[in-house]
């Protein structure tokens, strides 16, 4: 086979049934999902024997457990979003909403206190999910794949992901099928909003705050694979630890008071908001709502960087738990119906 | 009867336009015939036959007969075979 190139490739994801069974692209159901590059990649630390044997190099070798792990990024698309926040540690709230005759589902993901990723078969509740990707005409199936964590930026404007994946399984597939694409409805630069407000269960978000440059939501759920021995050498499952969400953007330096509310670890809530359509969450046709509902500023640096160089503050915060609430949300306003 | 083909992936709205490589923009949960010519364009983008590419496919449905005869896949080229020797210790001979 000639060499090939990263625009013939794809993506497609599938939700498990059974926790790492791995489904083919073939399946129905399946969704194939824009990217904008990935690493998703068979992970192990071979053996190789040290016995000392009159030799000074290793002497033999054997295949070891192994898991597989990387990133995949993609702008986010409200069309998407939904399936790949069920891959993760997160209680799911649903809701129909309707707005001019159109059916759009509210899906709210809030902090989960789960130990491991685990899947169901239907059901507002976590998956896991088989994605089968295809490098150069050539299928790489990975089961049992959970998001142990993900990065929501702004890049040139436009609202981006990166999802840190964990499989317990890689297959060969045995059909790819045919992908069937669906046309990009991405967040671009007239999308975003922030919003800063006093925290609280349900803070009260007023004017939008424009002295944002860039936002960067950062939460990792500290996943792992767990290897138990089985003569299979996949994982058995994927354990999560802690939950630490994290935010970041500079901020024009014009007076001292959020810098005072670092000193004093002042709780803060935070709202991105990214919509498309008419500017409101409640008209908007697809929307990304990430609320950080407590959290402190963990550092604050103000510095003279160089004569001609704005003032800016680098600002970085950390979400954390609220009695009655939650430490954070994401919410996706989006057409797709998941049963 | 003419070969066409009927999607319905759960995973979008029905109505949605899918978009599908060489074939064009199905709507989800409607059904399209495909000419000869679509087929040929198919194949070429593809490099494998309608038929073969949905029929698998849970969800996508083809009926009917194929207009166009996709050629046979070129046999791959053979590897140059590498004649193995025997290894030869002092002694064997």
């Amino acid at each position: 086979m000639p060499a090939g190139i990263g625009g013939g490739g794809w993506l497609a994801l599938t939700f498990e049934t059974t926790m790492g069974t791995y489904l083919p692209p073939t399946t129905a159901g399946t969704l194939w999902i824009p990217i904008l590059n990935e690493d998703l990649r068979y992970r192990e630390d071979k053996y190789f024997s040290p016995q000392i044997r009159q030799q000074t190099i290793v002497s033999d070798v054997e295949q070891a457990p192994y898991h597989v792990e990387g990133d995949i990024r993609l702008e986010v698309d409200a069309q998407f979003l939904p399936h790949l926040m069920y891959c993760s540690r997160h209680i799911i709230v649903k809701d129909a909403v309707t707005y001019v005759g159109d059916s759009l589902i509210a899906y709210k993901f809030t902090p989960g206190q789960q130990g491991s990723a685990s899947t169901h078969a239907s059901g507002a509740t976590t998956r896991t999910a088989s994605i089968t990707i295809v490098r150069n005409g050539i299928g790489f199936g990975y089961a049992g794949v959970t998001f142990g964590g993900y990065v929501f930026t702004i890049e040139n404007g436009v609202l981006v992901v990166t999802l840190n994946a964990f499989g317990l399984s890689e297959e060969d597939p045995a059909g790819l099928g045919s992908p069937s694409w669906v046309d990009s409805q991405l967040f671009g630069a007239s999308a975003h909003s922030v919003y800063v407000a006093a925290a609280g269960a349900s803070p009260t978000f007023a004017g939008a705050d424009v002295n944002f440059e860039g936002f960067t939501f950062t939460n990792t759920f500290n996943a792992a694979a767990q290897n138990r021995l089985t003569p299979s050498r996949a994982a058995t499952y994927i354990s999560y630890g802690e939950t630490d969400g994290t935010y970041s953007s500079n901020l024009d330096f014009v007076d001292k008071t959020e810098y005072t509310s670092m000193k004093n670890a002042t709780r803060r809530a935070i709202r991105l908001e990214s919509l498309r359509g008419p500017a409101t969450w409640a008209t908007a046709t697809s929307g990304v709502r990430i609320d950080i509902n407590n959290s402190v500023y963990t550092d604050y640096p103000v510095n003279l960087g160089a004569m001609g160089d704005l003032i800016m503050a680098q600002s970085t915060g950390r979400a954390i738990g609220v009695a009655g609430g939650d430490a954070y949300s994401i919410s996706v306003k989006s057409a797709v119906d998941i049963t | 009867m003419p070969l066409s083909l009927a999607v319905d992936n759960p995973s979008y709205p029905k109505g949605t336009p899918l978009g599908i490589n060489g074939l064009g923009v199905v709507e989800n949960g409607s059904q399209v015939v495909i000419s000869e010519e679509t087929e040929e364009r198919f194949f070429a983008t593809n490099g494998i036959s309608v038929q073969d590419a949905f029929k698998d496919q849970e969800g996508y449905t083809i009926t009917g007969n194929a207009d166009f005869d996709a050629p046979e896949p070129e046999p791959p080229t053979e590897s140059p075979t590498v004649e193995t020797v025997e290894d030869t210790k002092e002694g064997d001979v």
